[in-house]
């Protein structure tokens, strides 16, 4: 119970402080991006029986995985930095 | 003390005394904090009132093709998160060897009486929870080792978890004095029989049923009278699978092994539980919080692009190559392709690291 309720508290807390953010509308993408995502799924196929797409396209998530992680890594460390006293 | 209290009074005290031995019997009584139902709200068991021991609602042997269903409405008083949906699973006058089969739970919202339809999509159909034979989902074919040694009746429990129409297995919430209709359907073989479900410990109040039963034709409802409703339980966590046995889930209490301290002990087990353990509803909703954000900018920048860029894949495409005759060829050459783009990204990643600028 008491545990709950400072729980209910700091979820609470939480939701207020994100209120600026999900006040906000979704974000949509442009109808153009999912066609041409549609359109190279297409191409891929027509050069799959020749070329290894699949492993193009597992390729492709490695580095984008990579480079979102240090993207990541860069943010939170720039976070870290501002909080007082640390440099 | 009393600078440490603001009761400056002997009725004070003894109304904080009250208070406090009600919490305490309250805390060591209440059958909340005991048994699977654990101390999370949101997991109850419905059964009918009258039930004391398992119930079957029957499933009438219908023809190839054709399918059984049974359909159980529930209005919650409360918001009520749903992310699986538990129930012993009886499977009878199975013809062996057995085969995969698919079972689905359906939920519908705010319709006087759920569509009765094949597979696939229901109209007014908000989500479904479907035995599926992907690996996210537990197949009747999972159940082929249980019911292998069939002799007269098997049962098992198991959890069904909630999909979207998209196939993802999501959370949902059902909302308060919203009606919302689980029906359970199952496309049957020939001389195919399920039954369910079991009872269990809580008593419903607000669900009614209604079925489909062997003298009904295709598309008739037939009201059924409240022993023949089946239980389930409303999970708010995406944990479980098959579990043997007869009874439902034996969870410990407080998600810990249930020390026993003796009578006068377990009163202050019970207490320090109560006013310290928090209930997992309340641990599991933080997880929901980057649901909130999670298509809002600026994540939503990155999160709707990451679900569109998901969706690329190798399509069936506009021209067809035909290469079965030269297949001993085109394979080595692929293979050899997909190595030397393995060695190209190996250096990439190589060169990456090195001039890592963080």
């Amino acid at each position: 119970m008491i545990t709950n309720f400072f729980l209910t508290i700091f979820y609470n807390f939480l939701l207020v402080l994100m209120l600026p953010i999900t006040a906000l509308s979704d974000v949509t993408l442009p109808a153009n991006i999912s066609s041409s995502i549609s359109t190279a799924s297409t191409y891929l196929g027509n050069i799959n029986s020749v070329f290894p797409a699949t492993t193009l396209i597992i390729i492709l998530g490695i580095i984008l995985g990579i480079e979102v992680f240090i993207i990541l890594y860069k943010g939170i460390n720039w976070l870290i930095r501002k909080i007082p006293t640390i440099n | 003390m009393s600078t440490l209290l603001p009761i400056k009074t002997k009725k004070g005290w003894l109304v904080l005394g009250i208070a406090g031995l009600g919490v305490f019997f309250y805390a060591s009584f209440s059958s909340a904090f005991e048994g699977y139902a654990n101390t999370d709200y949101t997991n109850v068991f419905y059964r009918v009132a009258s039930d004391t021991a398992d119930k079957w609602s029957l499933s009438p042997t219908v023809a190839s093709g054709q399918f059984q269903m049974w359909g159980n409405r529930y209005v919650p008083n409360v918001n009520q998160k749903l992310c699986s949906v538990g129930s012993k699973i009886f499977r009878a006058n199975e013809q062996f060897p057995a085969t995969a089969e698919t079972i689905y739970l359906r939920i519908f919202k705010n319709v006087s009486k759920p569509e009765i339809s094949s597979v696939g999509d229901h109209t007014n159909e908000e989500f479904f929870v479907e035995n599926h034979t992907s690996a996210d989902y537990h197949t009747i074919a999972d159940f082929t080792d249980i019911f292998s040694n069939f002799v007269s009746s098997s049962v098992d429990y198991t959890y069904l978890k909630i999909k979207s129409k998209d196939q993802s297995v999501t959370c949902v919430t059902l909302e308060a004095g919203n009606t919302y209709w689980f029906v359970f359907q199952h496309e049957a073989n020939a001389n195919d029989t399920y039954y369910g479900f079991s009872s269990a410990p809580q008593v419903f109040t607000n669900i009614t049923g209604m079925a489909r039963d062997s003298g009904d034709s295709i598309n008739t409802w037939h009201e059924i009278s409240t022993g023949g409703l089946w239980s389930f339980e409303l999970r708010n966590d995406l944990t479980g699978g098959i579990i043997g046995g007869l009874s439902p889930p034996a969870t410990p209490s407080y998600n810990f092994t249930n020390q026993d301290f003796g009578i006068l002990g377990n009163f202050f087990r019970d207490v320090i539980v109560f006013l310290f353990v928090p209930d997992s509803a309340n641990l599991s909703r933080f997880g929901d919080l980057f649901e909130r954000i999670r298509s809002k900018p600026p994540i939503g920048y990155f999160t709707v692009f990451k679900d569109t860029l998901s969706t690329l894949q190798v399509a069936s495409g506009s021209i067809t190559l035909e290469v079965t005759a030269i297949t001993g060829v085109v394979s080595p050459i692929k293979t050899g392709i997909a190595i030397i783009l393995y060695v190209i990204l190996a250096f990439w990643v190589i060169r990456r690291l090195m001039h890592l600028d963080l």
